[in-house]
């Protein structure tokens, strides 16, 4: 990459000495159609603007899955048998005084019942709660079976025998810890959904029923100091991903004021700094555009993509903004200086944004939708911007030029090393060898004691409840409040047991679900395992007259039909009883919990191999869970391995020079193992979110390099000391570095105030590795730059 | 060519896989052991007793355990099969059997620690069919003999499918196991052979037989079962007649023997009577209704305990005439898995075990 020194052009200030054809075709191209180019822009801005309003948010977790594991595939081949899992909403009602057994608790409890049974896309017939009639006891006796609904025809809140007989039918139920909290002080609407509605036929729109429900815990819960109701379910999960969403769209605002804020601190110059931030947004509206038509969708994921966009997009346009003010200052006409930073940086600002994309391409390889959506969006992203940042604003800044005060700051003598400010005169001392060593012995010591931390680096999510979303978010501490006040888990590893059509009823079958449940229960983090075989042995127990001795699977295969046939009314098997699932309930789902449950799995398959009955893995959040662990621990490794390899290219590529390759990547890899140390530090695991950080640290990381060593290489084969090599290099682009680091972490430093926890996490890490490439680039690689690389002797200094 | 060798490779793998699944073995509980594990004293409990100093409790997965710390710790017995065990007895300190599902009986020849296995229901039906069928061969003139030959060919049919719900043995040589569809067992060799004794029980419907316990008079014991099935049993005259004074039809899944001689029968709907008279009479036991009465204990201060399945413990003063509902320490919440009760035992120092779904409680009783 050659970056041109800014004296080899000729000083021009009047147009009209100006050749239009020199420099390149694309040159020639841009600026001598500069009026077509730019009403060409205003177009697609304008078609692409309208496009981007389409564009639609999404947060399902379908595209979260690592497609091509066996258990996401099990999932899918089987998805229509696995009704029991089912899309459920669990609405708890909690009162503070007494228990909900008092007239007025009743009624009100009765009252929010009736009103989350008109909620549009709820499955009526399926709703379960005290007050529902399809919730019933039963108790055998000398004549058989006898029951009723728990809460009779004849029920009267203000009767306190009517009041009684609901608790003692409750208790005979067996429906606390279920649907009524074990302390007696709440209860729970279990609430399946439609997945379509059956007048319209339109998929279920999460967020829109979210906001239904929102609307009934505000109505009956908000201003009631002795209510809660607390929601928690996939559904709610979603509206409240989609929440985060729009919160983190606002968070766009402040990034683009900070940005703002810098490159004019910078510059100094209104004018500039709001022609380049308005590019940039054009940019990003561009890249949303061509989202929109491409049909992709806004998740939790690509919603950061803008963010970068406009970060890479800034810092691009900064150093374009530069030329052009140098070249104005030292008097050329601004449109001549734009052509002029066009011809020096054209070639190199295009070098830099491929290593960005190097770093988005690498991240294809990861068999995560989310991720590879990302890498395209990204991708798209950068390809815009070679349109938008390296050739609208030069254009632009031919029109416009730049104000006079930046012009005045920028045509200042340059100081010499002694004048210099002392972060430079800092900067500059590690070119000699005493700091040099101290600084590379520093970095040895905090990649050591780097490594030692990351050894505890752990894979998967760390924090109880929806990994998503902070611990302390609403829904959140509605996880947590149904985890204390009932018997339920909502980390759920179900295994896939697949027979014959038909072939459920099998002994043989059944007895080595049995096998499993009791080798997985053995596990510490397995709080209780459900599923057919479990409530075959309890029915068969209730079908003869419930004594206890009764309850385990005997082969007696008329009793085991009945039973099945009883289960498969209630879902627990599919109708052609054949596919069931085990759902294996965890204390957590952190990754030790998770590999147990599946190296169980494995190692019983192994030992009980069966040509009529397979145990297949998995389903449940902590199936995907597990699945998307060992994925994302392989992917880990192996995308550091194509970052690297990809970047160490690119660097010998540009450099020619193995030492010059030494000095670029070894900051970077300090850097790596310090991100991986700052997770281990602040809890944060590999997951989905943490993988492309590296990834995008390393690859945008790399452009520091690109600039500073460039030059540095550059002035040291003229035969300059490396001291000089690097002052003047500062003086070129080493300032314009400080300020792409700054940027770079202005854009993404505000997604740590996202709600969406792995937002948060890969916007501290982000930040974390720009700021910490742009000190490795400007310390670390001058120090090591020392003892690799020497001044070409034989060259004279010029 | 290469598609073709991808082809073969995948029919060789297809093979191997297929032939494989050929060879797996079948998963029968009766043919493997049962496995240590940390939670056998903490899942489902079927019954727990103490013969001298130690106490026992049976459960799934062939579950036996013992305790010699009054019920406080519990080792697992090495046991031959992973059925569900529901009950032992032991004549000796040293000599034990024990029952369960799949017609299974073990035996122990040192105080319960390692079991080997005596019988399982796979023989029940196939000995049973040619005792009967030779008896029936015998004897052309008898009734009851083709009956017995049919009910044997069922069971045949049927498979390992009964189980043995109680096992007693007056000595160390002879012993009885009672169980499902009036399953009775007799062994006159220490278990050498179980013979089925169903010709000498007076049980036509082939009812269920769940527990029993001894009459004043030795040698003599009231087994209890379902739809109101009571047989009083002579081991002398080797006869167990059907008592037709009951007055109720369901189902007794236990009886005990009070200390003034009377009986004491629990079931179904939590129905309780009692008997002074050796069965001539019966009246109805005063108590607060409770779920259905599953398991019961004679204290050794003489009061007797019956606990509901429900988890309503019930104690009687007045050797049953009348129970009253006790609040035990460390009881669970009622109606859950955690308040469930399957089975009951006195504890040492005023204490119950309670066995149930979630294992074993220690709970302590009050005076």
């Amino acid at each position: 990459m050659a970056h041109a020194t800014q004296s080899d052009l000729p000083v021009i200030a009047n147009l009209t000495e100006f050749d239009e054809q020199s420099g390149t075709f694309l040159e020639k191209l841009v600026f001598n159609h500069r009026g077509i180019v730019l009403a060409l822009c205003v177009l697609v801005t304008l078609v692409l603007g309208y496009m981007a309003t389409g564009i639609q948010l999404q947060a399902g977790f379908e595209k979260t899955l690592p497609k091509a594991h066996e258990y996401v595939l099990n999932y899918q081949a089987n998805q229509n048998g696995l009704k029991g899992l089912g899309n459920n909403l669990r609405i708890v009602i909690a009162v503070k005084e007494g228990t909900i057994f008092t007239p007025d608790n009743l009624r009100y409890l009765e009252k929010v019942n009736d009103e989350v049974f008109f909620v549009p896309g709820v499955d009526r017939n399926g709703m379960k709660s005290l007050f529902t009639p399809n919730t019933r006891w039963r108790v055998v006796t000398e004549e058989g079976f006898e029951g009723g609904p728990v809460i009779p025809g004849d029920y009267d809140p203000d009767s306190p025998k009517s009041i009684a007989e609901i608790q003692l039918n409750m208790v005979r139920a067996g429906i606390i810890g279920d649907l009524v909290a074990n302390d007696m002080k709440s209860m729970t609407i279990i609430v399946p959904l439609l997945d379509k509605d059956p007048e319209t036929g339109e998929r279920l729109d999460y967020a829109h029923l979210s906001d239904k429900l929102e609307e009934v815990r505000t109505r009956f819960a908000a201003d009631d100091p002795d209510k809660t109701i607390h929601i928690v379910g996939f559904a709610k999960l979603v509206g409240a991903l989609i929440d985060g969403l729009l919160a983190v769209m606002g968070f766009f605002a402040i990034a683009v004021v900070i940005a703002t804020l810098l490159l004019y601190l910078y510059t100094r110059c209104i004018r500039s700094t709001l022609m380049v931030i308005l590019v940039t947004l054009v940019a990003v509206t561009w890249q949303l555009g061509i989202l929109a038509w491409l049909g992709y969708e806004l998740d939790p994921f690509s919603i950061l993509v803008p963010f970068l966009v406009f970060a890479i997009g800034v810092s691009h346009g900064a150093q374009k903004l530069n030329g052009v003010i140098q070249d104005i200052g030292r008097g050329t006409h601004r449109y001549i200086a734009a052509r002029y930073t066009f011809r020096r940086l054209f070639l190199a600002g295009v070098t830099a944004l491929l290593s960005d994309g190097v770093g988005f391409a690498v991240l294809m390889i990861i068999q995560i939708q989310v991720i590879q959506d990302l890498a395209i969006t990204a991708s798209i992203g950068v390809v815009v911007l070679i349109f938008t940042n390296l050739i609208l604003i030069p254009v632009v800044l031919s029109y416009t030029g730049v104000g006079k005060k930046c012009v005045e700051l920028a045509s200042r003598e340059v100081k010499s090393q002694e004048d210099m400010h002392v972060l430079w005169r800092f900067l500059l001392s590690f070119t000699k060898k005493g700091p040099a060593a101290a600084a590379i012995i520093v970095s040895v010591v905090l990649a050591v004691g780097g490594f030692y931390v990351r050894q505890d680096l752990a894979i998967g999510d760390l924090d109880p409840g929806a990994p998503e979303l902070r611990p302390d978010s609403r829904y959140n501490r509605d996880v947590a409040f149904m985890i204390d006040n009932y018997s339920v888990s909502t980390d759920v590893f179900a295994v896939i047991v697949k027979t014959e059509e038909n072939g459920c009823i099998d002994y043989e079958g059944l007895s080595m679900a049995n096998e499993l449940e009791w080798r997985m229960r053995q596990l510490e983090g397995v709080e209780d395992v459900g599923g057919l075989n479990i409530r075959t042995r309890q029915i068969m127990m209730g079908l003869n007259e419930g004594f206890p001795k009764w309850e385990a699977l005997f082969r007696n295969q008329d009793t085991i039909n009945y039973s099945v046939t009883e289960l498969a009314n209630l879902d627990y098997v599919d109708p052609g009883c054949s596919i069931w699932p085990m759902p294996i309930y965890l204390a957590d789902h952190k990754a030790e919990t998770l590999t147990q449950v599946v190296d169980t799995l494995e190692q019983f398959n192994e030992e009980w191999p069966s040509a009529d009955i397979q145990f297949l893995g998995a389903a449940g959040s902590a199936g995907f869970e597990a699945a998307t662990n060992i994925i994302v621990k392989k992917a880990n490794t192996e995308m550091l391995f194509y970052v690297y390899g990809a970047v160490i290219l690119l660097c010998l590529l540009t450099f020619r020079s193995v030492p010059g390759v030494i000095c670029a990547v070894l900051p970077l890899m300090l850097t790596s193992i310090l991100c991986e140390a700052l997770m281990v530090w602040l809890g944060i695991g590999v997951k989905v979110a943490t993988l492309p950080v590296i990834a995008l640290g390393v690859g945008i990381g790399v452009d520091y390099a690109l600039y500073v060593l460039t030059v540095i290489l550059a002035k040291t084969r003229e035969g300059k000391d490396l001291t000089t090599a690097y002052y003047e290099t500062l003086n070129f682009t080493g300032r314009v570095v400080a300020l792409i680091g700054v940027t770079l972490a202005a854009g993404v430093v505000t997604w740590s105030l996202s709600p969406i926890k792995f937002q948060a996490d890969m916007g501290i890490l982000l930040t974390f590795m720009f700021i910490w490439n742009m000190f490795g680039a400007l310390i670390l690689m001058p120090a090591l730059a020392v003892f690799l690389i020497k001044p070409n002797k034989d060259a004279q200094p010029a | 060519m290469k598609l073709k060798i991808v082809v073969l490779v995948c029919a060789l793998a297809l093979a191997a896989t297929s032939s494989a699944a050929q060879d797996a073995v079948k998963y029968d509980v009766l043919d493997l052991p049962a496995v240590p594990s940390r939670l056998a004293s903490k899942s489902l409990i079927y019954s727990i007793s103490k013969f001298g100093d130690r106490y026992f409790a049976t459960g799934q997965h062939g579950h036996i355990l013992y305790s010699d710390d009054g019920g406080t710790t519990w080792q697992q017995a090495e046991v031959p099969v992973r059925s569900s065990i529901l009950d032992v007895d032991f004549p000796t300190p040293e000599l034990g059997w024990a029952a369960g599902h799949e017609g299974v009986i073990l035996h122990s020849s040192d105080g319960g620690k390692t079991w080997v296995k005596q019988y399982d229901g796979l023989r029940y039906g196939k000995e049973g069919l040619a005792y009967y069928q030779a008896l029936a061969d015998a004897n052309p003139d008898n009734e009851l003999y083709p009956l017995l030959v049919e009910e044997m060919e069922f069971a045949i049919s049927q498979g390992a499918d009964k189980p043995l719900f109680r096992i007693s043995f007056p000595t160390k040589d002879h012993g009885y196991a009672l169980g499902a569809y009036g399953m009775v067992l007799e062994t006159e060799n220490g278990g050498k052979d179980w013979v089925p004794v169903l010709e000498n029980v007076q049980n036509d419907g082939f009812y269920h037989i769940f527990d029993f316990a001894p009459m004043p008079q030795a040698g003599k014991f009231f087994a209890s079962g379902e739809a109101g099935l009571l047989l009083a049993v002579d081991i002398n005259e080797e006869i167990a007649q059907r008592v037709e004074t009951i007055p109720w039809e369901g189902s007794f899944f236990t009886i005990i023997d009070a200390a003034n001689g009377g009986l004491v029968m629990g079931g179904l709907r939590g129905n309780m009577f009692r008997t002074d008279d050796v069965g001539a009479t019966w009246t109805a036991v005063k108590k607060p209704p409770t779920s259905a009465i599953v398991d019961s204990t004679r204290l050794a201060d003489g009061r007797l305990v019956a606990v509901g399945i429900g988890g309503e413990v019930l104690v009687s003063t007045d050797n049953g005439v009348s129970f009253t509902n006790v609040q035990v320490g460390g009881a669970g919440q009622l109606y859950t898995s955690s308040g469930y009760i399957y089975a009951v035992a006195e504890g040492p120092d005023d204490t119950l075990l309670l066995g149930g779904p979630n294992g074993i409680r220690k709970v302590t009783l009050p005076k």
